[in-house]
């Protein structure tokens, strides 16, 4: 592995504006394009094969969270595994945008990638302008894929403070039920009702039903 | 109208004599075996009539045995003129043999039997089955050959042979007197077998002459035809060697294509990055220079790749030279590398040190470039494939082996293996093992296609510059 940065700015620095996992069997291309992302201030990390790119990925999944938008940059076409079994390897993760390159990719590589839902596919040679806006836009995605992450994982930690009953009376509420028919079909009283949607509304620091029924439909979602 | 016997057979005799010689001091030149039998055939039968004709002058064993010894083996030659023809000479000592038996029936009816009647049928018989025997032999050259004339002989000895069979069967049944009397109009069978004797001879003389023109034209047709069609697949040939390389040179040229992609990324994001960092000023002097030496590295990468590529389209030049055949497979390693990659196959490559060989390395490469590509694709499928490249002496020879681990050759494949045009590949022209087999020889080396443990085996064999080759060279022919 090998961290490109220029002086100046410090990695942690450099983490926050994105990181970048670059994978490519060239160490010349590597120190290329490795370059230049350092040079526009991201963290750039550089691996020679889809394996060692894969190990620094698990291991730090979980100081993951805490740092800022994270993409990678990776050759299809290496001796052992290429960008497509590291996408494939890498499926389902929430927050980890891919972009392929190649010199002499196939239209079916092409189709394969973007299938899985590539970011985007570069041709080599890459001219850095494109490099650059690519590596952006990827950027922009994982950010705010992993905004959308936290503020779910937020909204979830919240709901799970709510008791069993305060939940119940918060569902119904949301759906749109007056009090009444929430007591009736509880069996509890009109008073008791009120209380719990009270308490509930104070545990999620919600002022309206309405914020309470979009908040319930995120998390349900 | 009064004939005399002897006077007709005196003048078939010497026209059967003349005729053959005429034919044959005509034609000239270096005269075919048909030829030669044929007037020999002409002459015997008129000796054979003439001494008939002088029987009464000569004394006796002249006047039977060798008269009809004559009249024996004329009809003979004539039925061997045609065998030669046809390209089917019987051995002098079955003839000889054959004539003797004849000859020495004659002699027993002759002088112990005592039958004139017997005698002379056995003669009649005799050269009527001759004539039979040529009338065959002429019929079938005409029909394999339609040939004219040859149909004009068979028919025209048929007609001899007929009369021949008429006057046997007239003298068997007694209806004709067998020892010839002279005049009186009661020889009336013999006026009509001297005159189609005449007409036969004359007919068939020039009918054979036709028959040996006919033939002459034919052969330079044939030469001509032979040497059109030589020239013709030597040209095919050329063309689709050509074009074999250019297919190649298609694959090799998508391989190849991403092979220069790979230094032109790191030329381009190297002097990208070189501009934009001295451009901010962050980029301090020792650094600079490390990235632009990667930029001169990628380059002179890219360049060599070009280098190859276009010694792999230069035309071969059909100069010889002192080769290294380590360097060869090193060379060819690199060219199919890119496709190994591709394929999931490892390369290994095992050379030693090895003599020179007298040869040309591009034509060598681009057998060698084959064998891999052969061995590449053998390997379509396979799981975890590897061709393996060995270089080594075996005597006085170099041996250059490729090895792959994929189905190898079938029973049927491997005999077949060296023959244009056959190939196993839905796409291939199957002239790739013909083509370098053919590169092999002109060198005096050899191709062995061949299975191993697992996988083929293809091994190029060339001898060492300056010892004498278990196969000498092909001599290259002289372009005009």
């Amino acid at each position: 592995m090998k961290q490109f940065s220029q002086p100046g700015t410090d990695w942690e620095t450099r983490c926050r504006k994105g990181r970048i996992v670059l994978v490519d069997d060239d160490p010349h291309v590597l120190e290329g394009l490795g370059g230049l992302l350092a040079l526009e201030g991201y963290a750039c990390e550089g691996y020679l094969t889809v394996a060692e790119a894969l190990g620094a990925l698990h291991a730090d999944a979980a100081a993951q969270k805490k740092q800022g938008p994270v993409c990678i940059l990776s050759d299809v076409r290496m001796p052992e595994e290429g960008g497509l079994e590291l996408q494939q390897q890498l499926a389902g993760r929430l927050g980890m945008p891919i972009v392929l390159m190649s010199g002499a990719a196939t239209p079916g590589d092409v189709v394969r990638a973007f299938r899985a839902g590539a970011v985007d596919f570069l041709l080599k040679p890459i001219d850095a302008e494109l490099l650059l806006d690519t590596m952006a836009r990827a950027l922009a995605l994982g950010h705010s894929l992993k905004q959308d992450a936290d503020s779910l994982a937020g909204d979830l930690e919240r709901l799970s403070r709510l008791t069993r009953r305060e939940l119940e009376v918060a569902q119904r509420v949301s759906r749109g039920e007056l009090n009444r028919e929430i007591a009736d079909a509880l069996g509890i009283a009109l008073r008791t009702v009120k209380h719990h949607r009270a308490v509930a509304m104070e545990k999620l620091g919600l002022d309206s039903a309405v914020d309470l029924a979009r908040l319930l439909d995120r998390s349900a979602g | 109208m009064q004939l005399d016997a002897n006077t007709a057979n005196l003048i078939t005799g010497l026209l059967f004599v003349t005729v053959p010689i005429a034919a044959w001091v005509v034609v000239g030149g270096k005269r075919p075996r048909a030829l030669n039998e044929w007037c020999l055939g002409g002459l015997l039968i008129g000796a054979h009539l003439v001494m008939l004709s002088l029987r009464p002058a000569l004394p006796s064993w002249a006047g039977y045995e060798l008269t009809n010894l004559f009249g024996f083996a004329g009809p003979q030659a004539l039925g061997e003129a045609l065998l030669a023809h046809a390209g089917r000479p019987r051995p002098l000592r079955r003839r000889l043999g054959e004539l003797a038996v004849l000859l020495a029936v004659h002699t027993v009816l002759l002088r112990v039997v005592e039958s004139p009647l017997l005698r002379i049928c056995w003669v009649l018989l005799v050269q009527a089955a001759f004539l039979a025997r040529t009338v065959a032999f002429a019929w079938r050259i005409g029909q394999s050959e339609r040939s004219r004339s040859a149909v004009i002989i068979s028919f025209f000895c048929g007609g001899l042979c007929l009369l021949l069979l008429v006057r046997f069967t007239g003298i068997a049944l007694g209806l004709i007197p067998p020892v010839v009397v002279l005049g009186r109009g009661s020889a009336w069978d013999l006026v009509a077998l001297s005159i189609s004797a005449i007409l036969c001879c004359i007919f068939t003389n020039a009918a054979l002459i036709a028959l040996l023109l006919e033939d002459a034209r034919r052969y330079e047709v044939q030469a001509v035809a032979r040497q059109v069609e030589m020239v013709e697949r030597q040209r095919l040939a050329s063309q689709v060697a050509h074009l074999e390389r250019r297919s190649g040179l298609g694959q090799m040229a998508g391989a190849l294509g991403h092979e220069i992609n790979q230094p032109l990324t790191a030329i381009l994001s190297n002097a990208q990055l070189l501009e934009r960092g001295l451009r901010a000023g962050t980029v301090p002097a020792a650094e600079a220079a490390e990235i632009a030496g990667r930029v001169v590295h990628n380059t002179r990468r890219a360049s060599h790749i070009v280098e190859r590529i276009r010694s792999y389209i230069r035309p071969t030049r059909s100069g010889s030279d002192s080769v290294d055949l380590r360097r060869v497979a090193e060379d060819t390693i690199d060219l199919v590398s890119e496709e190994a990659r591709r394929r999931g196959v490892s390369l290994d490559l095992e050379v030693t040190q090895v003599p020179p060989v007298q040869a040309n390395a591009v034509e060598l490469s681009q057998v060698l470039l084959n064998l891999c590509r052969n061995g590449l694709q053998a390997m379509e499928g396979t799981v975890a494939g590897r061709l393996r490249l060995v270089v080594e002496t075996s005597g006085n020879e170099v041996e250059l082996r490729v090895e792959d681990t994929g189905p190898g050759f079938s029973h049927e494949a491997l005999s077949q293996a060296l023959t244009p045009f056959f190939t196993t590949k839905s796409d291939g022209l199957g002239l790739g093992l013909a083509i370098s087999n053919d590169i092999a020889q002109r060198w005096g080396g050899r191709l062995l296609p061949g299975n191993g443990e697992v996988g083929a085996i293809v091994r190029l064999r060339l001898p060492v510059q300056g010892s004498s080759p278990l196969h000498p060279p092909i001599e290259e022919e002289e372009e005009t």
